[in-house]
């Protein structure tokens, strides 16, 4: 298939991204326009221009920054080339908010993970299976590495062992207490 | 799982042929003998492989397979991630035993109640390492192992192999089900531990020592909850659980490692694994990034020792099998050895070279063979015996200065039930002992052991002897009875010494027990005149190690020093140290303190050495 793009090419290109982009000194709002328009795509209304404009709070700006990475993925021809306006706002509308509360801007260009789970949401967004995997295969995936689902797993695992680490600890200190006794004795 | 399965040749050549691409997997510059590849499971037997189709030897570097094993596994086309994945546990993980050690002493604070369950996690743990390298870095097809491995089980994974199957399909990119059934990996807390796992893995794949506790802590509950079946599926492949089978003790092993305690949390406690942020999920706190970094207190442990017991537990759980007694042996070397300390030797008077002098006249009635002929043609043509003939007269060489002898070690351990059992319990006398024992075989001394505890309960080497592991099997031995010095052994130990024997130090590690020693022998003399006389033909004088209770008044101190007895009180680590310094020290400047004198011992008696004194700790290695 002429749509599918393996997600290497763009997990590769998340980790060359120019320090700039995270740094909160890119006019986010102009830099995206100019690549939909560079793709031949819709520009972007009053209303994203004014929701990328100057950020109200932390949460806003490290939204802001994962766009700027996402203007950054669809500069690339191989990418931007299959996009569309609507899919890439999907995109910032809906998953780049919950994953910027979840992880911080940075880690979309350092961790391997969080790499692989941006290029897979931009692919889901703009309709692209990746090259090699089915649907089905690049669904689960991506369910794999949803950072949402992961630490709640993982927030829920941490509050079950939080427990369980106390009555091991108490029982590691009676046995501990028992081994003591018994050598003194022999 | 039978195996009866008939092995080509061609199978034999093919796996032969692949070991050098096997060894290139690791580095073109990897070099170990070739694989021991066994036709039959009864000769992979023989070599020490049950259970498993593989297993790795880290004493003679080498690599077992039972091929039988292996093609009824199905695996008999997979030469290369077999042997590349058996070379890896001798290049990556453990790599070396004591390594295997360290990682098993981690996994143990973790798995308190199923400590037995930790070689088999680390061999699993290892696996994780080696697998992710040779499946993501050099394409091998891994998975298609633990595909087979699981098919031949037989039974659907569940629990902590659920879980780890669970994991290698999170870092391989595999399609969920494609090692473990979804079913499977929906159950409880699976996806969350394997999440976890796989991050582990990741994050400490360049320290993955350190994180042997934290995966050991992951799988304690699956350990808890089902626990010796938990484990059954790995068994298949378990390749590097008995690493040190037929190994010496490594080195290093009886010292705790600083995060060792600190380490042994579950990474769902971890920030640095869960991602959750020092505040927990909820709070806002993004995700963080980067490479994990200790636990607050992490060197809590350093510098502190494990007992005997469990560092005996640990080399069990390498393979190797060693009797109490020998664990105790390596346990107090091992610890002794860097306060080992310049022992005592007397001067004595060596033999220069024979010289020769000149020549005297050969007198009629002397023998024959001491004319010089040739010197007495010389002084006349005309031999006349008696008149003409000369002899050679030879002289010694007195500027050869004198050699430094070492003073004989006799060592007298107290195990009556008042002190500890060394092989539990580090016992700082028993290592007072070691150190002194292993400084007077260093300088060449030999020493005679008595272990002793109630009357007629002793063992002894029963003469001086440089035999160090009979000397130390009897010093860390133990009878645990009453309390009775054995008056009779040092009775008879120098009842029959003469002048001419080598000087000796006496010594005894005891506790209050001690006293015993001023009881009379079985023929009525007195403790005291036992121990003057032995002293006195010792001639090396003696030393009391003594472990008191704090504010203990030992009674008879003055009439023992008097008897020419130090004494000493060892009860901690320092302790065992500030006496190695001073029995050092006092041995080098010591002059006869004068009551010796008074009791008419050898005025020469207590100057025992001349080399300078030293500090301790110039262990030789």
């Amino acid at each position: 298939m002429a749509d599918q793009v393996p997600v290497e090419l763009l997990t590769r290109r998340l980790a060359e991204t120019p320090g700039v982009f995270l740094t909160g000194e890119v006019v986010v709002a102009a830099v995206l326009s100019d690549v939909l328009a560079d793709r031949g795509l819709d520009p972007l209304d009053e209303e994203w221009l004014a929701a990328l404009g100057a950020p109200t709070g932390p949460a806003q700006a490290a939204w802001q920054r994962l766009v700027g990475v996402v203007a950054w993925l669809l500069a690339d021809p191989r990418i931007g080339g299959l996009a569309t306006t609507p899919g890439v706002l999907g995109l910032l509308r809906g998953d780049l908010h919950q994953l910027a509360e979840d992880v911080a801007p940075q880690a979309v260009v350092t961790d391997g993970d969080r790499r692989e789970e941006l290029a897979r949401l931009l692919l889901r967004a703009i309709g692209v299976v990746p090259a090699g995997e089915t649907a089905a295969q690049a669904a689960d995936r991506l369910a794999t590495l949803d950072t949402a689902t992961r630490l709640r797993v993982i927030a829920e695992a941490r509050e079950a062992e939080e427990h369980a680490q106390k009555v091991r600890a108490a029982l590691a200190k009676k046995r501990a207490q028992q081994a003591a006794a018994k050598a003194m004795r022999e | 799982m039978t195996a009866r399965h008939r092995i080509d040749p061609e199978l034999v050549e093919r796996w032969t042929d692949t070991w050098p691409d096997a060894l290139a997997l690791w580095s073109r510059f990897t070099r170990l003998r070739p694989p021991l590849l066994c036709r039959t499971t009864r000769e992979a037997k023989r070599e020490g492989l049950t259970g498993s189709f593989a297993m790795i030897r880290l004493h003679d570097q080498s690599v077992v397979v039972d091929l039988q094993q292996v093609v009824a596994l199905g695996l008999a086309e997979r030469p290369l991630e077999v042997l590349g994945h058996e070379i890896g546990h001798h290049i990556l993980a453990p790599a070396t035993l004591g390594t295997s050690g360290r990682v098993i002493a981690r996994m143990r604070v973790a798995l308190p109640g199923v400590e037995q369950a930790a070689p088999t996690l680390a061999n699993m743990y290892a696996d994780l390492l080696i697998n992710d390298r040779l499946q993501r870095d050099r394409g091998l097809a891994i998975d298609a192992l633990y595909r087979a491995i699981t098919t031949a089980g037989g039974t659907a994974p569940k629990g902590l192999w659920a879980m780890y199957l669970r994991t290698y399909e999170i870092l391989w990119a595999l399609q969920r089900g494609s090692l473990c059934p979804p079913e499977a990996s929906g159950e409880g807390r699976v996806e969350a531990d394997a999440q976890l796992c796989a991050r582990l893995v990741r994050s400490y794949a360049g320290q993955w020592a350190d994180g042997a506790g934290r995966f050991a802590a992951l799988c304690f509950a699956y350990l808890e909850r089902d626990a010796a079946k938990a484990l059954e599926p790995s068994t298949a492949w378990q390749d590097a659980a008995t690493p040190g089978a037929g190994a010496e003790a490594p080195a290093g092993l009886t010292a705790v490692d600083g995060d060792e305690a600190a380490g042994a949390i579950h990474p769902a406690l971890d920030p640095a694994l869960n991602g959750l942020g020092e505040g927990g999920g909820g709070d806002g706190s993004a995700e963080g990034v980067g490479a994990p970094v200790p636990a607050m207190g992490s060197d809590g442990g350093a510098g502190q020792r494990r007992e005997p017991f469990e560092y005996g537990e640990i080399l069990r759980a390498l393979g190797l099998d060693l009797t109490g007694h020998e664990v105790a042996v390596r346990y107090y070397r091992e610890l002794a050895q860097p306060h080992l300390i310049p022992f005592p030797s007397r001067d004595q008077p060596v033999h220069g070279e024979t010289l020769p002098e000149g020549y005297r006249q050969w007198a009629a009635g002397e023998p024959l063979e001491d004319i010089d002929w040739v010197q007495s043609v010389l002084t006349s043509p005309v031999v006349v015996p008696g008149v003409t003939t000369v002899q050679r007269v030879h002289g010694v060489d007195d500027t050869v200065p004198p050699k430094p002898v070492p003073l004989h070690l006799d060592l007298y351990v107290d195990c009556s039930g008042s002190m500890p059992n060394p092989q539990l319990r580090l016992s700082y006398p028993a290592l007072a002992g070691t150190v002194l024992v292993l400084s007077a075989l260093r300088a060449g001394a030999k020493v005679q052991a008595t272990l002793w505890s109630g009357a007629r309960q002793f063992q002894t080497t029963q003469r001086f002897t440089d035999d160090r592991d009979t000397i130390l099997r009897v010093v860390l031995g133990y009878l645990g009875g009453g309390t009775a010095f054995p008056l009779h052994v040092l009775r008879d130990t120098y009842a029959d010494r003469t002048e001419h024997d080598p000087p000796v130090h006496v010594v005894v590690l005891s506790d209050s027990g001690i006293t015993t020693i001023f009881q009379d022998d079985e023929h009525g003399t007195p403790g005291a005149e036992v121990q003057a006389d032995a002293l006195r033909a010792a001639r090396g004088g003696g030393t009391w190690v003594l472990e008191l209770r704090p504010g203990f008044g030992l009674p008879k101190r003055e009439e023992s020093e008097a008897l020419g007895w130090r004494i000493e009180e060892v009860s901690d680590l320092e302790g065992m140290v500030a006496f190695s310094r001073r029995f050092a020290r006092q041995t080098y400047t010591h002059k006869t303190p004068p009551n010796r004198r008074d009791r008419g011992l050898n005025a020469t008696s207590a100057r025992f050495g001349t080399i300078p004194a030293t500090e301790p700790g110039c262990a030789d290695g």
